[in-house]
This record gives structure tokens, C-alpha cells and sequence, in this order.
């Protein structure tokens, strides 16, 4: 859906980006990832065009947007900052309605759909509606800009650290609410971010970007277990063990983990697509007894323990390294 | 406590008076602080887009800020006259700066997140500027409209110096007179305005985004109202007109009594005496009331009209000393007394002339007469000084201390020190009595009406002949006051009207009566 063809710019001879390619499928949610300064932002605002590329293009839905109205494009792209950047001087609604009325929406049909946005980014509509910013809190500051962003249905949002400014708790919280709601309306995400954990949990695709450059793109898991370069390593290994238990799914385990079949008392039920951080934190407490394994048909494949879990990883870790 | 009491009473009489000239203040300041927020607004905004002009822009507006009030109303008289037109003008360039710096910066000072999130959302450069940095910056930019209105209440005091009106006019008035409830008539309800638009303002200030709407439509109607009343303004012509200083509208033998005397139909306005000068060499007022030794009169070419009814007591210059200073320097009476008859009419208009047309400096051209008049002039003492003449605040007064002070140096073993340019007749003479000065150069007819002010009889007995009201101040002086006048100088510089040259060469006027014969018509 998206493309950047060696995207390059370069700020009084200093070079800030330098010839980034990449594709963005639709649908998926494509992370920029790398450490402050290494030209993330800059390349996401060459995307809608905030920043206009000192050479290369971008092409959306086969259309170049060099070739096109940049404040036509940018009222089709959905955009979210990290300091959120709402207008203090309008109420939520207010917020929400803005691009859609840029676009000459009908107004009543947007004030119907208003509630049901709302409540999508986790918000009560009788209660925010009539709000302005500053009375609500960071994480429900970031969940109105969300749907500021997505209120006239843009088919792409792009994001810039949109979750680094609020505290990990309501983080997460606002980011898996987000996560759903993307996947739900299939809109394609391009987000930047420099938090590895967040970029594994929550991409299909990152591109790793260091100085300006592209190091490496991938899904996920191949950066972790792949093979990996010194640099890209490197990167990773600060947040690596809590990053892997992250990205790693019962499903990754299962090749060096046996179910069994016990009968009697379970824990509880843990799906195949299940992250293993989850399911550690979901069941801290059950030490020993067993947990039900069902498939995504909803079958059950059989009976494991945490112990056996942990034990599973740490043989998938060696023979990564090995 | 009397004090008091006739100052209530002042405002109780004048009440009529000071109501209107408030109305015509709060015009002066209301029109021109509207006129700054037009163009203040727009400026401000067009910094806020092109940075690179900010620094220089604002540069500027804060040069005129820092021209003297005075002076930059004294520049307006050449380009645009006397009256509200130049008041308006220069109190709507004081308003500019803060207006613009305000807008500017408050447009500068939003958020750049909010602005970037706008953009970003598709919002062209004007729509951002309307519907998010305008409404934003608006506190800011409505603390510079608040700060510019408070500005010009204050300066707008001074437009009376330049026939605007306004209440400055009590306060010149009383300082001219050395009259402090007057001064009181004109500053109290100018504190209150002050004091009264702050808090209207602050109030707006605060409701500023709910209010706004109302308040431009507001602003519309009165716009188009102003216009419409100045365009039906416009279509009149202009009759002739007189420019006088305060102490002349208001002085015993000044313009009421003039015109009662001559039956003189003329319209008169009050102006600084400095300025009127120029504002009737630029065509901007006919007829001036100006003193007969003014050095401006030959460099204006302006024609003195004979005072042919004798309505103009003399004025003759003589130094007027305290005893006591007499007493303990008596070498000064016959040091002094060498000036005596020395100085004509002509002679003083021209010491007056080298000073203010050939921007001479007194000091000098006291230098110049005593050595044209082959008297030493080679010796200037520094040290604590043994005497201090002082003077008032026009040319000829600084010239006349001058010559007092390079006789006296140059004669006797005294230091002098200088205070002159004193703010009128009441203050000097108090000066004096209170012994801040030794001496000053007074004029007999002042002497006489101003500082004595003998019964009706006396003055209608011997006003017109000069001898007489010499001895009768220097009589006088000496009981009541303690002080003495030496030999007067010479010259006579009384009050006059005048015209410019070619107007009264026009209308074949010569004297006063010509004049009023002229108006009749
Ligand atoms: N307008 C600009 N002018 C000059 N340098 C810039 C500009 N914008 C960004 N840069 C520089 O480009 C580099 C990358 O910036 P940015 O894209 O914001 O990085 P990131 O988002 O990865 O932290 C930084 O070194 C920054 O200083
Ligand atoms: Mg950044």
C-alpha cells in the first residue's frame, strides 16, 4: 500500500535520512525502530509530505504524492504525535470533529458516530464528550488524539512515538486498546517508535534505522532469533530476555515441548497464539498445576506446566546462540 | 482642608468641562489604540509567517516607542498639522509596538505540537492560523491591546500640546498657571480612565474566546460610524482659526480680554507655545499668540500685528534679584546695571533668531553680544557656586541668564550656576521667593498683572505707561516680597498675535483691528 523509494534527505549538506526503501502491506502495522535522532520522525513526515524528501518518492496505492495536493493527502492520512497535540481551546468533540469537517463532512452524521469512537478508544462517550484536554489525563488524552486521527476513516495512520510519553501501565493499556482497533478496521499503521519490547509486541514489520540508514527490516521474532549482525544484535540485547518471553507464542515453543495429558485440576486454559510474557504473568500462581492448551479451533491439544514453558525457551534460546 | 474643599468645589463647577474633555480623551486614545489593533493585528501575523522580518519590524515600532512623546508630536505638526488628526497618528504609533509584539509572539508561543498536529491533519497555513494559533494567541495579543489602551490614556494627555484637546488641557493650563488643582482637574480623571479601562480590559481579557465574536461586530459598527462622521467632517472647510499657549488662554491681559477688547471673532485652540510656531508656518493654524522678540518671527517670516488699542501691557526685561543676595554682593547691582537700555526690540529678536534658526547655543550667543558690545567674556569659573540664576523655558530666558551669568563671572569674583528652563512664571517666581535662585529675568508686565495683581483701578490707572508700572512692581516688590529690579534692559517683548507674512500681505492685515474688521466680514 505504501511504498518509500530510496527516500533521502539532507539538511544544509548533513545528510538526516539516507536512501530508505521500504514497503508497508495493507493492513499491517509497520514500525520505524531505531534510537533518538537516527531519522524515524523525518522519515515518517516525508510520508504525508510534512518534510518533502530531498530525493526519492513515496507511492500510496500506486499514486505518487509529490504529484498531489500535500493538504488533500494529509487530510486522508491519519497522524498522532507524541504530545498528542490537541487543541486546548476545543472540547473533545470538537478535537475528534476537526477532519472531518476539513473534509466537508456532514456534521450530524459525524456527532452519530461520535459515541461508538469514543467507546472504540476506550472512552465513555456521556463522560469526555463535552471535555476539554486539559481535565483529562495523559492516557485519555492519547486515546482522543487516536480517535481524532481515525475519525474520518483514513485507510493510513501514521504514528510518532505515541505511547512514550504515558506511563507503562496506562501504555500498555492504550497501546493493546489501539492494537485491537487497527486490526479491527484493517487500517494500515506506519509507527515510529525507539522501545524495542513495543516495537516487537506490536509490529508486523519493523524497519531498524540507525543514522539515517536502513539496518535491517523484518518480522519480529527474526530479529531476536534470527541471524543477526553485531550491530543489530546489539540493539536488541538490553531488552533481549524480556522482549523474547514477549514475542515468543506457545505455538514457537512447541517444538521443544511435549503436552501431556493429566487429568484432574488445571490452572487454567492458555491458547497457542498466547505470548509467553502473558501467560507467565496471567499465571505466576499456579506454579505446578497444569494448564489446558487449546487450539484455535478451540480444541484441546493437552496439558502443560509453567516450569515446562520456561524450560522450553530457554532450549530454544541455546540453540539461537549455538 | 480648604485645599480640598475648592478643589471639590473645582470639580463640582467644571463638571460640564471635564466630562467633555474626558469624552474627547477617551476618543483620542479609543480611535487610535483601534486603528493600532487593525494594523498591529495584521503586522503581527505577517511576522508570525515570515520570521525573517520579525527582528527589524519590531526593531522599528521599538525606536518609535523611545522618540519622546513631544517630540514625535512636534514631528507630525509639519506632515499633517495641528488638531486630532496628529494626535491620532502618534498615539496609534505608540499602541503599534505592543500590539505587534503581542500578536507575534503569542502566535510564536503556541504550542509547536498543536500546530504541528494541524498541519499534519490537513489544515492549510490560514485555517490553522484562524482556527487554532489566532484563538490560542488571543490572551496574549488582547494583554497587548490592554497595555497599549493604558499607554495612551497616559500619553494621549499630551495631544493638548497640539490643539488635540483632551484633559491634558487642565494640566498644562495648571502648569502654566502654577495652578495644581487645575493640574488635579485634568490627572484624576486620567488615573481614573486608566485605572477604569485596565479593569474593563482585564475582564474581556479573561472571556476573551467566548467574547470575541460580539466584540469584532461591535468594533465593525463603530469602524463605519467613525468613518461616516469624519467623511461628513471632511466636506467642511476650515475657518480661520488662532493657536495660543495655556498662560495666554487663561492670563488676565490674555485672550478672552483680547478679543472682548478688539471684538474679535476667532476661534481659539490651545497648543504648546514651542509647537504653535511651527503650526502656523505650516499653514496649520492662521494666527498665533507669540511673544514680540521671538527669534521665529524674522525665520518664520511672520508679521506681528500692531497692538493698535494698546491692549498689550509692557514688558520690559529687568533682573529681578533677592535683597539678600544684594545685600551680601552689592558689586552685583552695578555689574548688572551695564545692560541697562542696551538690548532693542531687533536686537533681542535676533540674539532670539541665532538661537533658534541658527541653532545656536545661548551660551554662545550671550558670548557673541557681550564681544560685539566690547564687553570681557574670556573667563568661566567652575567651583561652588556663590549665586544661581535661574530662568524660564524659552529662548530668550536662557540667553538672558547666560549674559547674566558671563557679566557677573567676568566682573566680580562670584561663581554662578545656572538653573534655568524652569516651567513658567509661578514656578521660577517661587524659586526665587524660596531662594533655590538669586535672580531671574522678569518682565515688568508679568510683575505687574501675574505676580502683584493690583485692584482694577491701578491697572486701568497706569498700565499703558511703562515708567509707571516699573516703579510701581519695583515699589512693590521690594515691600511685599524682599526682592529687587535693577535697570530694565531695554526691549519690550510683550504678547502678540501674528500671521505669516503672506497671508497678512493677502488680506492687507497690519494691525489687530484689520484682523477683526477681516472676520467681521
Ligand atoms: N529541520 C531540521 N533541520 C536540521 N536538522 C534537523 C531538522 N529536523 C531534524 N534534524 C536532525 O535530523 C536528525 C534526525 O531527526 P529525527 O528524524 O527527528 O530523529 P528521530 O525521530 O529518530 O529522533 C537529528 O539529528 C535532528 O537534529
Ligand atoms: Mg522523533
Amino acid at each position: 500500500m505504501v511504498q518509500a523509494e530510496s527516500l533521502t534527505k539532507t539538511y544544509e549538506e548533513k545528510s538526516v535520512v539516507e536512501s530508505v526503501s521500504f514497503q508497508v502491506a495493507e493492513g499491517e502495522v509497520f514500525v520505524l525502530l531505531g534510537r533518538s535522532g537516527c531519522g524515524k520522525t523525518t522519515t515518517l513526515k516525508m510520508i504525508n509530505r510534512l518534510v518533502e524528501p530531498t530525493s526519492g518518492q513515496v507511492i500510496i496505492n500506486g499514486k505518487r504524492t509529490s504529484q498531489q495536493d500535500p493538504i488533500a493527502l494529509r487530510r486522508n492520512i491519519g497522524y498522532v504525535i507524541q504530545e498528542n497535540g490537541l487543541f486546548p481551546h476545543y472540547t473533545v468533540e470538537e478535537n475528534i470533529s476537526v477532519v472531518p469537517e476539513l473534509l466537508g463532512h456532514d456534521r450530524d452524521e459525524m456527532r452519530s458516530r461520535l459515541p461508538d469512537l469514543l467507546t472504540q478508544v476506550g472512552l465513555s462517550p456521556e463522560k469526555f464528550i463535552g471535555k476539554y484536554p486539559k481535565e483529562l489525563s495523559g492516557g485519555e488524552q492519547q486515546r482522543v488524539a487516536i480517535a481524532r486521527a481515525i475519525a474520518a476513516r483514513p485507510p493510513l495512520l501514521l504514528m510518532d512515538e505515541p505511547f512514550s510519553a504515558l506511563d507503562p501501565i496506562t501504555r500498555s493499556d492504550v497501546r493493546t486498546n489501539f492494537y485491537r482497533l487497527s486490526k479491527k478496521f484493517g487500517i494500515t499503521v506506519i509507527m515510529v517508535t525507539h522501545d524495542v519490547a513495543e516495537a516487537i509486541e506490536i509490529a508486523d514489520h519493523i524497519c531498524l534505522m540507525e543514522e539515517g540508514r536502513i539496518l535491517r527490516q523484518g518480522e519480529g521474532k527474526d530479529f531476536l532469533f534470527g541471524d543477526n549482525n553485531a550491530v543489530v544484535a546489539s540493539f536488541f540485547d538490553a531488552a533481549r530476555f524480556e522482549t523474547e518471553l514477549k514475542v515468543v507464542t506457545i505455538t514457537d515453543l512447541l517444538s521443544s515441548l511435549t503436552l501431556k495429558d493429566e487429568e484432574g485440576a488445571v490452572a487454567g486454559e492458555i491458547g497457542l497464539d498466547d505470548r509467553l510474557y502473558s501467560v507467565l504473568d496471567k499465571f505466576s500462581r499456579a506454579k505446578i498445576l497444569p494448564l489446558n492448551v487449546r487450539g484455535q479451533d478451540g480444541r484441546t491439544h493437552g496439558t502443560t506446566t509453567l516450569s515446562s514453558l520456561l524450560e522450553a525457551f530457554f532450549k530454544l534460546e541455546r540453540r539461537r546462540s549455538s | 482642608m480648604e485645599e480640598r474643599m475648592n478643589l471639590i468645589e473645582l470639580l463640582l463647577d467644571k463638571r460640564l468641562e471635564i466630562g467633555a474633555k474626558t469624552l474627547e480623551h477617551l476618543w483620542l486614545t479609543g480611535i487610535s489604540v483601534l486603528l493600532a489593533v487593525v494594523i498591529g493585528l495584521a503586522l503581527g501575523i505577517l511576522l508570525s509567517r515570515k520570521q525573517r522580518l520579525a527582528a527589524p519590524v519590531i526593531g522599528f515600532a521599538n525606536v518609535i516607542q523611545t522618540i519622546p512623546s513631544i517630540a514625535l508630536l512636534g514631528f507630525m505638526i509639519p506632515l499633517v498639522g495641528i488638531g486630532s488628526t496628529p494626535a491620532i497618528i502618534a498615539l496609534f504609533l505608540y499602541a503599534l509596538l505592543p500590539i505587534i509584539r503581542n500578536t507575534y509572539t503569542g502566535i510564536s508561543d503556541v504550542d509547536p505540537a498543536v500546530k504541528e498536529a494541524g498541519s499534519g491533519l490537513g489544515m492549510t497555513d490560514w485555517q490553522l492560523l484562524r482556527k487554532v494559533e489566532i484563538p490560542l494567541a488571543l490572551p496574549v495579543i488582547f494583554a497587548g491591546i490592554r497595555t497599549a489602551t493604558v499607554i495612551n490614556v497616559g500619553v494621549a494627555t499630551l495631544c493638548a500640546l497640539i490643539a488635540a484637546g483632551g484633559l491634558g488641557e487642565f494640566i498644562f493650563t495648571g502648569i502654566a498657571l502654577n495652578n495644581v488643582q487645575l493640574i488635579m482637574l485634568g490627572a484624576i480623571p486620567a488615573a481614573l480612565l486608566a485605572i477604569l479601562l485596565d479593569a474593563l480590559l482585564g475582564i474581556v481579557q479573561k472571556r476573551i474566546r467566548e467574547w470575541i465574536k460580539p466584540l469584532l461586530i461591535l468594533l465593525g459598527i463603530i469602524f463605519a460610524a467613525v468613518l461616516i462622521y469624519q467623511l461628513l467632517q471632511a466636506t467642511e472647510e476650515r475657518e480661520l482659526l488662532a493657536g495660543l499657549p495655556a498662560e495666554f488662554m487663561e492670563r488676565r491681559d490674555g485672550w478672552e480680554g483680547l478679543k472682548e477688547a478688539y471684538n474679535l471673532q476667532l476661534e481659539g485652540v490651545q497648543m504648546n507655545a514651542g509647537l504653535m510656531y511651527d503650526a502656523v508656518r505650516n499653514d496649520k493654524v492662521d494666527v498665533i499668540g507669540g511673544y514680540s522678540t521671538d527669534g521665529r518671527i524674522d525665520a518664520y517670516r511672520l508679521r506681528v500685528l500692531e497692538d493698535d488699542k494698546k491692549y498689550f501691557p509692557p514688558y520690559y526685561v529687568a533682573p529681578l534679584l533677592r535683597k539678600a543676595t544684594l545685600e551680601k554682593y552689592p558689586e552685583l547691582r552695578e555689574v548688572l546695571n551695564r545692560l541697562g537700555g542696551s538690548i532693542s526690540d531687533e536686537r533681542m529678536r535676533n540674539l532670539n533668531y541665532r538661537v533658534d534658526h541658527e541653532k545656536k547655543s545661548p551660551k554662545a550667543v550671550a558670548t557673541e553680544f557681550l564681544s560685539e558690545s566690547g564687553m570681557k567674556t574670556d573667563l568661566e569659573r567652575t567651583g561652588k557656586a556663590d549665586i544661581t540664576i535661574g530662568g524660564k523655558n524659552f529662548t530668550e530666558q536662557f540667553i538672558l541668564a547666560e549674559l547674566f551669568r558671563l557679566l557677573i563671572e567676568n566682573n566680580t569674583s562670584l561663581n554662578v550656576e545656572l538653573k534655568t528652563g524652569l516651567g513658567g512664571t509661578q514656578i521660577v517666581f517661587e524659586a526665587l521667593l524660596a531662594g533655590e535662585i538669586d535672580l531671574y529675568p522678569e518682565y515688568t508686565g508679568t510683575g505687574f498683572l501675574v505676580l502683584l495683581s493690583p485692584d482694577q483701578q491701578t491697572v486701568e490707572d497706569i498700565i499703558w505707561d511703562k515708567d509707571a508700572v516699573y516703579l510701581y512692581v519695583k515699589e512693590n516688590f521690594a515691600e511685599q516680597f524682599d526682592l529687587a529690579w535693577l535697570d530694565p534692559l531695554g526691549f519690550n517683548n510683550t504678547y502678540a498675535l501674528m500671521m505669516r507674512e503672506e497671508t497678512a500681505q493677502e488680506s492687507g492685515l497690519a494691525s489687530i483691528s484689520d484682523l477683526a474688521t477681516y472676520l467681521d466680514e
